[in-house]
């Protein structure tokens, strides 16, 4: 199985997805014109990576700065897909300290997904890395 | 050109620092967001203010495409898709805050409902103010939520009910009679 690595444009995220050292990243901006366009291939990747994935541990780190309300559906499919493979799979949520809206929805996907180890995680001048 | 000048006097006198007037797109987002995060971040706003004025401005523009009774001619060529939506967006500064207003024709048939609902959105954007509601963002997006957190079985689609809620200020909306048949929708939310 290859590495997915998808580069960001003004409107999507960049998608760094490693099996071999099992990192999966998402960073940056996400409001796509075409959600499917987006997330389709990290669906298809993501379904087949967890068919395969055994007992070793995967870290999937979520820095997103912008995404509108198509992406947390696309996101909440994501981890619903996380939670449901059953395995040793850690999500850490990445937001600015300043960034209040962001911390709020990692606080309710972690509520949401009780089955799932979801770490919010506060991180200093992240939007401005973006800015 | 006179014309023009007095139509940029008056967006000025009214504080309005970015305006769109015409057919709506998905592509005007991703000139606006960089054009927005300049002006705001030199005026010394901070990210999360940038980013509510920017989540505010797509969220209008995606009203406008999905609502507005007012479309652009379709194009003869094959493939070239058409139709546009027609609408009016616009970013400004008053009293410490910045706000986003926009606008488009809608069916007079239709202006009953879109006052309804836009009162109850109104009185939940205060609900949230006051803390006496909290934003279920994921509750919303769940395939198995049964509207039970929302008051007057009203549930608005996501993005609008974020745009209520990131609001300093309940929203304010106006409907004005063009004609028998259209009337145009106003809205406006403080940041």
């Amino acid at each position: 199985m290859e590495n997915l690595e998808i580069a960001p444009t003004q409107r999507t995220p960049e998608i760094s997805f490693d099996c071999k050292n099992h990192m999966l990243a998402i960073r940056g901006r996400s409001y796509p014109s075409n959600i499917s366009e987006c997330y389709g291939p990290v669906f298809s990747w993501l379904k087949k990576y967890l068919g395969n994935l055994g007992e070793e541990e995967c870290t999937v780190n979520i820095e997103l700065i912008y995404f509108n309300s198509s992406s947390s559906k696309a996101l909440l499919d994501f981890f619903l897909m996380l939670e449901e493979a059953g395995k040793n799979i850690v999500v850490n949520w990445i937001y600015d300290e300043d960034d209040e809206d962001n911390m709020e929805y990692g606080e309710e996907f972690q509520d949401d997904l009780g089955d799932l180890p979801f770490r919010l995680i506060e991180k200093k001048n992240l939007m401005s890395s973006f800015f | 050109m006179e014309n023009i000048y007095e139509f940029k006097r008056k967006m000025n006198k009214r504080g309005i620092f970015w305006s769109f007037s015409g057919p709506v797109s998905r592509d005007l987002l991703a000139g606006t967001f960089d054009i927005l995060k300049q002006k705001m971040r030199a005026e010394g706003a901070g990210g999360a203010v940038i980013l509510r004025v920017f989540s505010t401005v797509s969220q209008i523009s995606r009203n406008i495409i999905s609502y507005s009774d007012e479309k652009s001619p379709k194009s003869k060529i094959p493939g070239d898709g058409g139709g546009l939506s027609i609408g009016i967006i616009a970013v400004g500064h008053e009293a410490d805050h910045y706000f986003v207003m926009g606008g488009n024709m809608i069916k007079n048939e239709n202006v009953e409902n879109f006052c309804c609902n836009l009162e109850k959105l109104r009185k939940i954007g205060v609900a949230i103010a006051k803390g006496e509601l909290r934003w279920k963002k994921i509750a919303i997006l769940s395939r198995n939520h049964n509207g039970d957190d929302f008051p007057h079985g009203f549930r608005p689609g996501s993005g609008c009910f974020e745009m209520a809620s990131k609001a300093s200020e309940p929203i304010v909306f106006d409907f004005e009679k063009v004609d028998e048949k259209k009337s145009f929708f106003s809205l406006k939310l403080v940041i």
